[in-house]
């Protein structure tokens, strides 16, 4: 199974180097990849049909669990067979449909690329390397919506559709890393077994609400169903199989893949019915505002995502079977009346229903593959779809207290989409051929071959509903911890209720599609409720974000060094007095371990005073330097009163080296400053002298705390003894610790490069300007 | 007397904390040095403070025989006096070449950031 | 003291070599061959960083001041590699600009001696020997981010940051004299043993803790990065984002891990704290960049409050997962700035805006850059993706389950900004794209050795096994 997903890796890799041989007549070559997996996952259906869960594991990670474990059980075969097989057909027509394109080789690279991502996602066990190929479809759709990016519109679809579903990305890691958390493993099979004891962790709640983002913004749920009308700025095979058949239906595959570990909870399912009916209802009502064939069919896609994870919520053996066989109705109706839209707009050169009509005198084999599809999407007999409907109206029927509301809001969701559906698959080639239209040509049959292949299937399958019933959908079933035994496929139940439900459905729909025709105006006018409409609120809420950073920045980030210093003062001042006064022992100072004063050292001390003010206060920049010499020296005389020779060496010769510097160097600066407000002094005054208050108060409690001085100790004994020497601070610096002096004295040559290096420029200039 | 030295200390600081909230560049390297010498006293004060006994054994003897201050943080003392120079220098130097390029003393100038589009 | 016992300095011993063979052959080297000191330096450091996977022994040096292990000893080669690799980077912009002032040289000695100051602030075994590493490793920096000192902008960068650098070394030192006075040592090894939680010994981390947050541009004191960044030269960005903040994360993680174990609970409150303030602060101000090198610099300091998200757990998991994610982090920028550096280096153009329909004109570079930028926003399968994921296990592992989903949150966030350069470079046409450009040898090597680490470290699970093995050694 590896070998299967990595082909599509394979492949687009394999495009990047032999790409060009791909880009004329070979191209069409390239569909054999998906035929060949196609057959490949084909031949499992026997024995995954008699229960055969088919595993296989890759290391990868085995120390955080991360690993590539594949299961292949009826739900990943329902998958793995739409993604290869409607790739198959995509891949065929798109060498029709993009021929002699510039960057065809590209495309089929991308769509390589999202094959194999797709593959993976739906075979992944493993929660994180299913996010990894969540993650991949996610980025390869970015690419193809970008496909055409001349347009800025499909620039703005791509970036969105990729913020929307990459969040839910990771919003799914998150999920994954609480779920691994709490169940202790990343194996979705062993977390079946875990089920009771995730439910009833403390974090059900917080798992359920992640994975649901993550579900919700991949298959388009309310409100995050905005991004997939944009996405559909995609050429037409990309619309076809990502944003319809496969990529969309992730988030349902991962709801029904949790439904046997988070499922059968109140939460689980009536947020799901909510959001499920919400969707459904009301991206159908957006059908009837919609004049572009492509706006239409992505609104009635959003609205069968809908009915899918509406009827995950209702959870009956029922309601996942008609889930299961939705899945397949919806991928074979829908993807024949996108490439059948695709072939209008590749001939007619537009997608405008209200113009397009009796295209059926021009081209007939793609007029009886677009009736079939209408037909089917309707759920009229003998259509798969009619077998689909009626499985939901079976399931909203035995829903108890609330099956009439349900059943309601059900049946006006499939008039809404049989409206939709007679409109992208009728209405273009009934009618009569306006004249600019007369010299339309067939397309090639790589072009109409295929969604005749899918709408036709559409029929058998809905004449011998156990074709799928048996090999695949019971196996779907099974697979999302049903028993499997209650329901059975059939196309003719009989006269009853729900016959009479799926008459009332067509009558209703068959009128509104008379009475209503697609129109312009219903379309501008509801533009002017854009304003409240989900994407425009989540829009503001980015444009928001984008304010408060602006501001954010502007406040803090103003490139004002004072302000970063006094911010950053003013944060240690905080957490300084905080630990210093909240600690978990008292504050106290002991005063009666401290020396006498003496006179001199008082008079030494009111020297240091008076020049340090004078430091502060001074108008010229040579007195400030000066009383800033006399401070050094005062330590001098102090480091010499309490028996530091060295030390008052060493100040007084740096002390002397600093002020002669300065003196030199900045005798040539401008005027000495003084240009602060009054206001900012007080406010840096009262900061700095709060900074100071507390190192005084800092030093006196460390003086009061008892020390430590066995290293000391050891210097003092052993400088002799060890080092000959017997001035132990020179025997600590170039003896025990000579390592530290000579990084020391690199710092120090490192300071001297520097001032070199930009000194030299100077010289430098000069030399040029003399020769000039 | 150490409480004279605290409250020493503690008027370096406050002192070098307001010179560097200052505009002028001069002033920022002054601000420097001042907290470097507080560092450097409060070092010193927190090794413990001792008149007339300097770290150096008699002449005749070969250990200490009196007390004698503590020569730890003197080395320490030494070490980040001598690397605050080098600080200090390549500092000065370098406010002497920004303000030649710059043209200004004034920090509140230098403030070249996030352009807002 | 045995002879051989010095080998265990041999990064150190071999890096100091070659400083001074530079300096020797910038004597001797006529006038008019000075480019050639360009292939010298980079041969040289080509030898140091393949010596420096020689397998080294454990052990201290000096009664404890200098000490090495499996783990430093790794992670000093890492270091290497990046140096090794910016330093090809920015070979076509020492040419083109410094040569021409004669400045060649003091480029590879100022950054070399900052590189070994890294070194001993790695391998320090006490706190004096730390600080003097800490500040032989910034200052040369600040010489560096003069380097084009007739720019306006370059001086203004250098002055900012050694006058903050001076201030976070001033108020580190405070730090560690604290620590001294109240342990009475300034060996790690007795600290350790001697560390309880008074209200001192607290002050005193704290202090010594806003050293390295310095380094390592945590909030609050990340200011000076983005005026930095954008001021200096990009090899100096560069060399700031990812070896000085890489190897100052990793000490910040051995310090926590080991000398100030006895504190965890003091800081492990800070760093969830400071871990929130640095993503979100970063985030906000990257979401609306211009500038490659600010944008660059905002990502950077989002990045390291990821790094905190590790050292928050204080377990040999987080030290793996720390150790593991700064070095993915490490070739990821590179790459990022690599690119950076190629196209200001051959057009001088350093906007989004310039980046528009790169794809178009240099389809290898928008790859290369892409990669990087879906490495850093932690997009699988690229290695960023693995880096953060493992982070993100070992937080949720200590149940810190909130910190996870804000972090998550702000990969989020930062996926949008992301997403707007490479949006820039792939769909958008543009006015006047860059034109098309064969990148010299050495840029092409450099960023070659940054994608291949990003993969490898992807792709190559026992990677990360090894470093778990080795991070033993800090728990």
């Amino acid at each position: 199974m590896l070998t299967a997903i990595l082909s599509g890796f394979f492949f687009s890799l394999f495009l990047v180097f032999a790409g060009k041989f791909f880009k004329g007549k070979l191209a069409v070559l390239s569909a054999l990849v998906p035929l060949g997996l196609f057959v490949y996952f084909a031949s499992f259906i026997k024995r995954v049909s008699e229960g055969e869960i088919i595993t296989q594991q890759y290391e990868w990670v085995p120390s955080f669990g991360v690993n590539l474990n594949f299961t292949l059980d009826g739900l990943s075969l329902l998958f793995s067979l739409l993604i290869t097989g409607i790739g198959f057909l995509v891949f065929a027509y798109t060498a029709e449909y993009l021929k002699g394109h510039k960057y065809l080789d590209r495309f089929y690279g991308y769509l390589g690329m999202f094959m194999g991502a797709m593959l993976g996602l739906v075979l992944s066990d493993n929660l994180i390397s299913l996010f990894v190929f969540w993650e991949l479809t996610s980025i390869s759709s970015f690419f193809l919506i970008g496909f055409n990016n001349t347009s800025q519109a499909s620039r703005r679809s791509a970036i969105l559709a990729l913020a929307v579903t990459g969040s839910g990305g990771f919003l799914f890691l998150a999920g994954s890393l609480l779920l691994g958390g709490v169940a202790g493993t990343y194996s979705i099979t062993e977390m079946v077994n875990l089920s009771p004891e995730i439910i009833g962790s403390p974090f059900y709640l917080w798992i359920v609400i992640l994975l649901f983002g993550a579900a919700f913004t991949k298959s388009a749920q309310f409100p995050f169903h905005f991004w997939l009308p944009g996405a559909m700025k995609a050429p037409t095979p990309v619309s076809t199989y990502l944003h319809s058949a496969t990529m969309v239906k992730a988030g349902i595959y991962l709801l029904l893949r949790f439904t046997p570990v988070l499922g059968g909870e109140e939460i689980w399912n009536t947020t799901l019915i909510i959001i499920g009916g919400i969707t459904m209802f009301y991206s159908a009502v957006h059908t009837l505002f919609r004049t572009d064939l492509k706006g239409v069919l992505a609104y009635s896609t959003i609205s069968v995502l809908g009915i899918l994870v509406f009827l995950i919520g209702l959870g009956t053996e029922y309601a996942l079977t008609a889930a299961a066989v939705y899945i397949v109705v919806h991928a074979l109706y829908k993807a024949t009346l996108f490439l059948v839209t695709g072939i209008i707009d590749h001939e007619t050169g537009t997608r405008d229903v209200t113009v397009l009509s009796g295209l059926r005198k021009v081209m007939m084999p793609v007029a009886i593959a677009g009736f079939l599809a209408a037909i089917s999407s309707a759920g009229m007999p003998p259509t798969i779809g009619f077998v689909g409907k009626d499985l939901v109206y079976e399931s909203t029927l035995h829903m108890g207290d609330w099956s009439t509301v349900l059943t309601i809001l059900a049946i006006s969701t499939n008039v809404l989409v049989l409206y939709a559906g007679f409109v992208a698959g009728i209405k273009p080639f009934t009618g009569r051929l306006p004249e600019r239209h007369s010299k339309v040509h067939m397309p090639g049959f790589l072009m109409w071959l295929p969604p005749m292949i899918l709408a036709l299937l559409g029929l058998i399958i809905g004449i011998y509903p156990a074709f799928i019933d048996g090999p695949i959908v019971k196996g779907v079933v099974k697979a999302v911890g049903m028993a499997g035994e209650e329901v059975h496929l059939k196309l003719w139940h009989g006269f009853n209720f729900i016959l009479l439900l799926s008459a009332i459905t067509l009558t209703l729909g068959i009128l509104l599609y008379f009475l209503l025709k697609p129109s312009k105006k219903r379309e501008k006018a509801i533009a002017k409720f854009d304003f409240i409409a989900p994407k425009e609120l989540i829009l503001k809420f980015g444009s928001g974000v984008w304010h408060f950073s602006n501001l954010w920045t502007r406040v803090f980030q103003n490139g004002f060094l004072r302000n970063y210093v006094s911010t950053i003062i003013l944060f240690l001042v905080v957490l300084v007095g905080y630990s210093l006064f909240n600690g978990e022992q008292e504050f106290y100072i002991d005063f009666s371990s401290f020396s006498r004063m003496t006179y001199y050292e008082m008079i030494l001390m009111g020297i240091m005073f008076l020049s340090v003010l004078f430091v502060v206060g001074a108008r010229s920049r040579l007195t400030a330097v000066v009383a800033m010499g006399v401070v050094g020296y005062a330590i001098c005389l102090m480091f010499v009163i309490y028996s530091a020779p060295d030390l008052a060496m060493t100040q007084f010769s740096i002390d002397t080296l600093t002020v002669i510097l300065f003196v030199l160097v900045l005798s040539s600066l401008p005027k000495y400053l003084s240009i602060s407000d009054y206001k900012m002094r007080i406010i840096d005054g009262v900061l700095s002298i709060g900074f100071g208050l507390l190192i005084t108060l800092i030093s006196l409690e460390v003086l009061s705390e008892p020390v430590n001085k066995d290293v000391s100790n050891f210097y003092a004994d052993n400088a002799y003894i060890l080092a000959k020497g017997k001035n132990v601070v020179n025997v600590i610096l170039v003896d025990f610790r000579g390592s530290d002096t000579l990084i020391e004295i690199s710092v120090l040559t490192v300071a001297a490069l520097g001032v070199f290096s930009l000194l030299k420029l100077r010289l430098k200039r000069d030399d040029r300007e003399l020769k000039d | 007397m150490e409480v004279l030295l605290a409250f020493m200390i503690g008027t370096l600081y406050a002192s070098g904390i307001y010179m560097i909230l200052r505009r002028s560049l001069v002033k920022l390297i002054i601000g420097i040095i001042l907290i470097g010498n507080g560092a450097n006293l409060l070092i010193f004060l927190l090794g413990r403070i001792a008149k007339g006994s300097p770290p150096i054994i008699p002449g005749d003897s070969k250990v200490f025989i009196e007390a004698y201050s503590d020569p730890l943080p003197q080395a320490l003392i030494l070490t980040a006096i001598v690397i605050s120079f080098g600080l200090q220098s390549f500092a000065i130097i370098l406010v002497k070449r920004a303000h030649k390029v710059v043209k200004t003393d004034d920090l509140d100038e230098m403030n070249a950031t996030d352009e807002f589009s | 003291m045995e002879l051989n016992s010095f080998l265990l300095m041999r990064h150190e011993i071999l890096l100091f070599s070659i400083i001074l063979l530079l300096l020797i052959a910038e004597l001797f080297l006529p006038r008019n061959k000075k480019s050639s000191m360009i292939h010298l330096a980079l041969v040289f450091f080509g030898i140091h960083t393949a010596v420096g996977f020689l397998p080294l022994a454990e052990g201290s040096l000096f009664g404890g001041m200098f000490r090495s292990n499996e783990m430093i000893h790794f992670f000093k080669g890492v270091l290497n590699i990046g140096v090794f690799t910016l330093l090809l980077q920015s070979a076509q912009w020492l040419e083109k600009n410094m040569l021409k002032q004669d400045r060649g040289t003091e480029f590879f000695l100022l950054l070399f001696a900052s590189l070994l100051g890294m070194y001993f602030m790695i391998s320090a075994g006490d706190f004096l020997m730390f600080y003097i590493g800490l500040e032989l490793s910034t200052l040369p920096v600040a010489a560096l981010a003069a380097f084009e000192i007739m720019k306006r902008e370059s001086g203004e960068a250098a002055v900012k940051f050694i006058l903050s650098a001076a201030l976070a070394s001033g108020v580190s030192l405070f730090g560690i004299s604290m620590l001294y006075a109240t342990n009475g040592s300034i060996y790690f090894e007795d600290i350790m043993s001697t560390l309880t939680a008074t209200n001192l010994t607290l002050l005193g981390f704290i202090l010594f803790f806003a050293g390295l947050a310095f380094k390592i541009s945590l909030v609050p004191f990340h200011f000076w990065t983005a005026d930095v960044y954008q001021g200096a030269p990009i090899s100096i960005a560069s060399y700031l984002s990812v070896i000085s903040k890489g190897a100052a994360a990793f000490i910040l993680m051995i310090l926590l891990f080991t000398v100030l174990k006895p504190l965890m609970h003091v800081w492990e409150p800070l760093l969830y704290i400071l871990a929130l303030a640095t993503m979100f602060t970063g985030n906000l101000f990257a979401l609306r960049q211009q500038n490659m090198k600010r944008f660059l610099a905002y990502s950077s300091i989002a990045q390291a409050g990821f790094i905190l998200l590790g050292l928050v757990t204080g377990t040999q998991l987080g030290t793996a997962t720390v150790v593991y994610f700064v070095t993915i982090y490490i070739f990821s920028n590179l790459a990022a700035f690599g690119v950076v550096q190629a196209i200001s280096s051959q057009t001088g153009k350093e906007n989004m805006k310039d980046y528009e329909g790169l794809y178009r004109t240099n389809p290898k570079l928008s790859l290369v850059m892409m990669l990087a930028l879906f490495s850093l926003a932690g997009i699988p399968p690229v290695a960023g993706f693995f880096g953060k994921f493992f982070l993100f296990t070992a937080a949720a592992s200590k149940g810190y389950y909130l910190l996870v989903f804000l972090a998550v949150v702000n990969v989020t966030i930062s996926l949008y900004y992301y997403l707007l350069v490479i949006r820039a470079m792939f769909l958008r046409k543009g006015e006047n794209p860059i034109p098309f450009f064969k990148s010299k040898i050495y840029m092409k090597l450099g960023l070659f050795i940054a994608v291949m680490g990003m993969l490898a470290l992807g792709l190559y699970s026992p990677l990360y096994d090894y470093i778990y093995e080795l991070s033993a050694a800090f728990n």
